[in-house]
């Protein structure tokens, strides 16, 4: 014999466990997808960009250092791609400097060691181009094909600076990439958590919608069937205790007693 | 607190039987030889419970209704 309160109190208990439920894991993803978005966007997105610039303009340095190299002997070519060299190798000075002491992005200790080493493979290129950008203006190198052979070693130290930059940006492309897949993994268990608690909610919700007004109309109902029997002299039938509610359950005793009353006045009328 | 048997006992049987209960008390009460109808001892009202039980509805558990009045009465400071 179940009460309509406990009935009640178990039913809300259940609803109270989903909306906690469903808070904790609302609270618990939300704070994974940031920490991801975090670091896939401040992170590894900010330092990916900044890693394609590096490579974009250690390209360009290469470029401007073929340029000037093709047009030896023609001054105004030659200080225009000098002037765009410096300022290539200024502008990638300042973004690898940005990486070591302002940590735009996301580094790790290893990551910032091997930026260190682009920083010392730039200088050492830049100070082998200047070299022999000095013994083109002497006139101790006279054309293009002794100019390359010149800048060869100078250009063997810019390699790791070259390769680092294409590979760094694509392992934190890569990195990006798994991070965001991990917050639509994160975005499609939340949809399913939230979906599962919803409908057990609303299944919940119904039951109790169904069950409780029908366990006050039957409990009711037993009483008012019993009560009509006795008015109508029927007392032989005894009212069952355990198919009523036990908020209706004094009154089903005081019913009982009742017609137990009657029957034995009726009894003992007979008797006399 | 001295209590009356009669009391109680009405009180006990009529909450299981209502007001019928004085009628199934009397009844029980006449029922009992001449010299117990006085009710001055335990003895006296363990007499009448016998009565008693035969005199309650059997829509009821008569014999648990008996002992719970027999161990009233041994718990009460009874007047006969």
């Amino acid at each position: 014999m179940s009460s309509i309160k406990s009935l009640l109190r178990l039913g809300f208990i259940i609803l109270l466990s989903f909306i906690i439920i469903q808070a904790s894991v609302l609270f618990w993803m939300m704070n994974e997808n940031g920490q991801q978005i975090h670091k896939s966007i401040r992170g590894d997105f900010s330092s990916s960009t900044l890693i394609s610039r590096m490579a974009i303009e250690a390209n360009k340095l290469r470029r401007y250092e073929k340029e000037f190299f093709i047009y030896v002997g023609d001054q105004k070519k030659m200080d225009k791609y000098e002037d765009e060299w410096q300022e290539s190798y200024d502008r990638l000075e300042v973004m690898l400097n940005q990486a070591l002491n302002e940590k735009i992005g996301q580094w790790t200790a290893a990551e910032l060691q091997e930026v260190e080493s682009w920083l010392v493979s730039l200088k050492g290129y830049g100070h082998g181009f200047e070299l022999v950008v000095s013994s083109v203006r002497g006139g101790d190198i006279k054309d293009t094909i002794a100019a390359n052979l010149a800048v060869k070693n100078a250009k063997n130290r810019l390699k790791p600076l070259l390769k680092g930059t294409s590979s760094g940006s694509e392992s934190r492309y890569i990195r990006a990439t798994e991070a965001a897949r991990k917050i639509e993994q994160n975005n499609k268990i939340l949809a399913i958590i939230l979906i599962v608690t919803t409908l057990a909610g609303i299944i919940i919700i119904l039951t109790l919608l169904v069950k409780i007004p029908a366990s006050i109309s039957n409990s009711i109902k037993s009483l008012t069937n019993s009560a009509e029997k006795m008015s109508m002299g029927d007392l032989e039938e005894e009212i069952h205790l355990n198919e009523i509610k036990e908020e209706f359950l004094s009154i089903a005793k005081i019913l009982e007693r009742m017609r137990i009353s009657q029957k034995t006045m009726l009894k003992k009328l007979k008797n006399t | 607190m001295k209590v009356d048997w009669m009391d109680f006992t009405i009180d006990i049987v009529a909450n299981e039987i209502g007001p019928v209960s004085i009628i199934v008390i009397e009844q029980a009460l006449a029922k009992v030889p001449a010299k117990q109808n006085k009710m001055s001892s335990s003895r006296d009202y363990l007499v009448f419970l016998k009565q008693l039980k035969r005199e309650l509805p059997e829509d009821i558990d008569g014999k648990q209704l008996c002992d719970k009045l027999w161990v009233e009465m041994m718990n009460q400071k009874t007047i006969f």
